[in-house]
């Protein structure tokens, strides 16, 4: 008999706690979820956690990075921050055991999770980043106060085909003395000739001379960072690093195909969000990330097994594009009778194993090049189609973010294609950093989508692509 | 008898050199308004001045082709919102961000590469070493004519004035005006021909602008050619002129666009700066604060929506010139 679950609220977890702790085997940053709040991490009192020990670890685990970084530093490590290419560089950084990578990017969720409260937005105001920009405005504010993650020993930063949103502002920053290494990420283009074309994890397609140059780039990176530490890095570290890297990318990929096509939801929108994320920085530990998504991977194949879930069956399967700058709106999804089946946040490539059949540094660029944010938006469009069909997805929702230099242009290209291949129900939406205020049309928006899909219902098969078959 | 293909471009890293060895006619095109409908509807976070760019040329009969660049989202993300209803081919060039490493440059020549195979496409012939040096000549001559007359370097008499020497006509110089008022320097991104009526705002408001560091204004004109490298490899000697010369604030890092700034402003004796961005240009956005702090003359900064820019900021525009005199 199945059993559906329930979520909990911060208070609820905590009291499940006090009667759990004496059974849990908690690894030295656990705890209750509430002592967080003390921190100032004030959005957790409106999110709803999935109730596993599991979901536990992995909350605590995101909640602590800062205090893991200030523990490295004190044990003498150096610290790398990496920014805007999601997923490349801390491979190279991490090679190095005395070397902990990080991404300053992630303060975009701060103004988030403490609701304003550590005034990151407003420093940035003061420096004339208004919120024409998007939230990772905050890392500026950041980077000012020092509160929030150590000052780097290194910071590197990609350059090129990002947005400008981030150009900007690590401009911004650099201007304001932190001193960053940029490198180029050239734009991918379309490759007619096949002789010069090399096929990239995921499925897009560079140029040999791209892939030649972001090599070359990051063997350069990889001598900043040698010259950091003073030790060199060797073929067989970064081929270590390269493993590591790909078991991370092996249990999500696992736990993605299992929650996202499970007949119940096994784990909800939060809980898997953050897990994605692992996969980029390993929240400063990459050997605790494998644990900790180990018993997420434990917890969804019991339920699974179980017959245990949350939402029913009935719930509508629904692809999200982009992450959301208020947690929130994923609980809110959740409620109006939704559940998360596919996403693109914007790293997919962050997720695709790393080939371990090329030099290492190649490897590396061609994940790199695989960004799916450095190419045309169809790309990116094309990549969605493929994975809502793998997935068996109900309805799109595109997050626009607050902002974003891409999101005007890139969200109605990416409807269209979905619309027109998928014959989906898609809805933009854009969320703000805390969207209490509009949480009640956001509700009938997200409402409405899901009443859409469930009325056209397809069964998985009908978008399921002929050769899965 | 068939007319040379003519392509139409913004951004001032595209050589005009490159394209008319190929053959075909470069058009450094100016947008007239921001206001045309075309290829690119108006909607919430997109920049007047691409919309404008590229409805513009896309309507025009005289242009066969559109050049633009990845020097912003905007405009690289452009070229995904037409790709697939654009009537005619366009070509995306990378301008790389860096440009202290040897692996930009060779994104930059491996671009050229590309855009010259695009243009054999388009009609165009694959230039000897010769014809390349001859056409660098014959434009770089051009351009020592253009800018021995401030007024020329400035607004839409420059593009008038490049065009026209690109299409073998070099216009007659404007007539020297007599200086007087406040020495301005214009800063910042593109302008359009609409909003380059700022220029004459500022002198009606008793400014003279004695530098246009838009753009499509000065700042956007290639260093000289080496003269002794040119035989041997003129491609590399353009590309140096462009990519190695030519400062934008979308470069990473972007100082030697404040050190050109500082330079600019000691050299012309600028007393105040008129920071024009049209709103979503995120990169001048950004730095509008930094420029202020750094450059040691006072700054006032104009956002331009497309619409009515000279008109919404008349006040601002006299009030700071009020305050300069
Ligand atoms: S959310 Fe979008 S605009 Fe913001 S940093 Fe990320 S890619 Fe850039
Ligand atoms: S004005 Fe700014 S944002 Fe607009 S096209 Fe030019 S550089 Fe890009």
């Amino acid at each position: 008999m199945s059993g559906v679950l329930r979520q909990l609220s911060i208070s609820e977890w905590d009291e499940r706690y006090d009667r759990l702790k004496d059974n849990l085997k908690e690894p030295a940053y656990g705890g209750p979820l509430g002592r967080h709040l003390s921190d100032g991490d004030f959005r957790l009192n409106s999110i709803k956690f999935d109730n596993s020990a599991a979901a536990l670890r992995l909350w605590n685990f995101l909640l602590t990075e800062e205090e893991r970084l200030a523990e490295a530093r004190r044990d003498g490590k150096k610290l790398v921050g990496t920014m805007k290419d999601l997923g490349t560089v801390p491979i190279i950084a991490y090679a190095d055991p005395d070397v902990v990578a990080f991404y300053p990017d992630g303060a975009w969720w701060i103004p988030c999770v403490m609701e304003l409260s550590a005034g990151l937005l407003d420093i940035a105001d003061s420096l004339g980043i208004d919120e024409s920009f998007c939230p990772v405005r905050a890392m500026l504010g950041a980077f000012v106060t020092e509160a929030h993650f150590p000052l780097p020993d290194l910071l590197i930063c990609s350059a090129g085909a990002i947005c400008d949103d981030f150009s900007a502002i690590a401009q911004r920053l650099a201007g304001l003395g932190h001193e960053i290494e940029w490198w180029e990420i050239p734009h991918r283009h379309p490759v007619r000739d096949p002789l010069e074309r090399v096929a990239l994890p995921g499925g897009f397609f560079a140029h040999r001379r791209q892939v030649e140059g972001v090599t070359a780039e990051l063997e350069r990176l990889k001598k900043i960072v040698e010259r950091l530490t003073g030790n060199p890095l060797g073929e067989e570290q970064l081929r270590g690093s390269i493993t590591a890297a790909n078991t991370v990318r092996e249990r999500l990929a696992e736990l993605r195909q299992r929650v996202f096509t499970a007949p119940i939801c096994p784990m909800p929108a939060l809980e898997m969000l953050v897990a994605e994320m692992l996969a980029i920085h390993y929240c400063s530990d990459r050997d605790e990330t494998v644990a900790v998504l180990d018993e997420m991977l434990e917890t969804v194949d019991r339920r699974i097994a179980e017959g245990e879930g949350y939402f029913g069956a009935e719930a509508v399967r629904v692809f999200w594009i982009n992450p959301v700058a208020d947690l929130v709106a994923m609980n809110l999804l959740e409620e109006c009778g939704g559940r998360i089946c596919g996403t693109e946040y914007l790293f997919s490539h962050a997720l695709d194993p790393i080939p371990t059949d090329l030099p290492p540094l190649e490897a590396l660029a061609q994940m790199a090049l695989a960004d799916p944010m450095i190419g045309p938006a169809q790309d990116r469009a094309r990549r969605v189609v493929s994975d809502i069909r793998r997935f068996g997805s109900q309805a799109v929702i595109i997050s626009k973010i607050p902002g974003a230099s891409h999101c005007a242009a890139e969200g109605a290209i990416i409807a269209d294609v979905v619309r027109e291949q998928c014959a989906l129900p898609v809805l933009e939406i854009e969320v703000p950093p805390i969207s209490d205020s509009v949480r009640s049309s956001l509700r009938t928006r997200l409402e409405a989508l899901v009443e859409a899909a469930a009325s056209v219902r397809p069964h998985r098969d009908d978008v399921l692509d002929k050769d899965e078959r | 008898m068939t007319r040379a293909k003519r392509f139409a471009y913004s951004a001032p890293f595209v050589p005009a050199e490159w394209i008319a060895a190929h053959g075909c006619l470069p058009r450094f095109h100016r947008p007239s308004g921001v206001i045309t409908d075309g290829p690119i509807d108006d909607r919430a976070g997109l920049c007047a001045y691409m919309r404008a760019f590229v409805n513009e040329v896309s309507a025009d009969s005289s242009i066969d082709g559109l050049i633009l660049t990845t020097t912003c989202d905007q405009m690289r993300r452009a070229v995904d919102l037409i790709a697939d209803g654009s009537a005619k081919p366009v070509f995306l060039m990378h301008v790389p961000t860096t440009w202290q490493t040897s692996t930009a440059y060779q994104y930059y020549l491996d671009e050229l590469d590309r855009l010259g195979r695009f243009l054999v496409d388009q009609g165009g012939s694959t230039p000897s070493n010769g014809e390349l040096i001859d056409v660098m000549r014959g434009f770089e001559r051009g351009r020592q004519q253009i800018v021995a007359t401030p007024e020329r370097c400035r607004g839409q008499a420059l593009s008038t004035a490049l065009n026209g020497l690109f299409e073998g006509a070099l216009p007659p110089a404007p007539p020297t005006e007599v200086r007087r008022g406040v020495p301005i320097a214009v800063l910042g991104g593109p302008l359009s021909k609409t909003d380059c009526q700022l220029f004459e705002l500022i002198h009606a408001e008793g400014g003279t602008v004695l530098l246009d560091g838009t753009e499509n204004g000065e700042r956007g004109l290639p260093g000289k050619f080496n003269a002794r490298q040119l035989a041997g490899e003129p491609l590399q000697v353009l590309a140096d002129a462009y990519f190695g010369s030519i400062v934008d604030v979308f470069q990473r890092p972007n100082n030697r666009l404040f050190a050109w700034l500082k330079g600019q402003v000691k050299e012309r004796g600028i007393e105040g700066i008129v920071l024009v961005r049209y709103v979503w240009c995120d990169c001048w956005h950004a730095e509008v604060q930094r420029i202020r702090e750094w450059v040691g003359v006072p700054l006032v900064d104009i956002d331009l929506n497309g619409i009515d820019g000279a008109a919404r900021n008349t006040t601002r525009i006299a009030a700071f010139l009020e305050a300069l005199r």
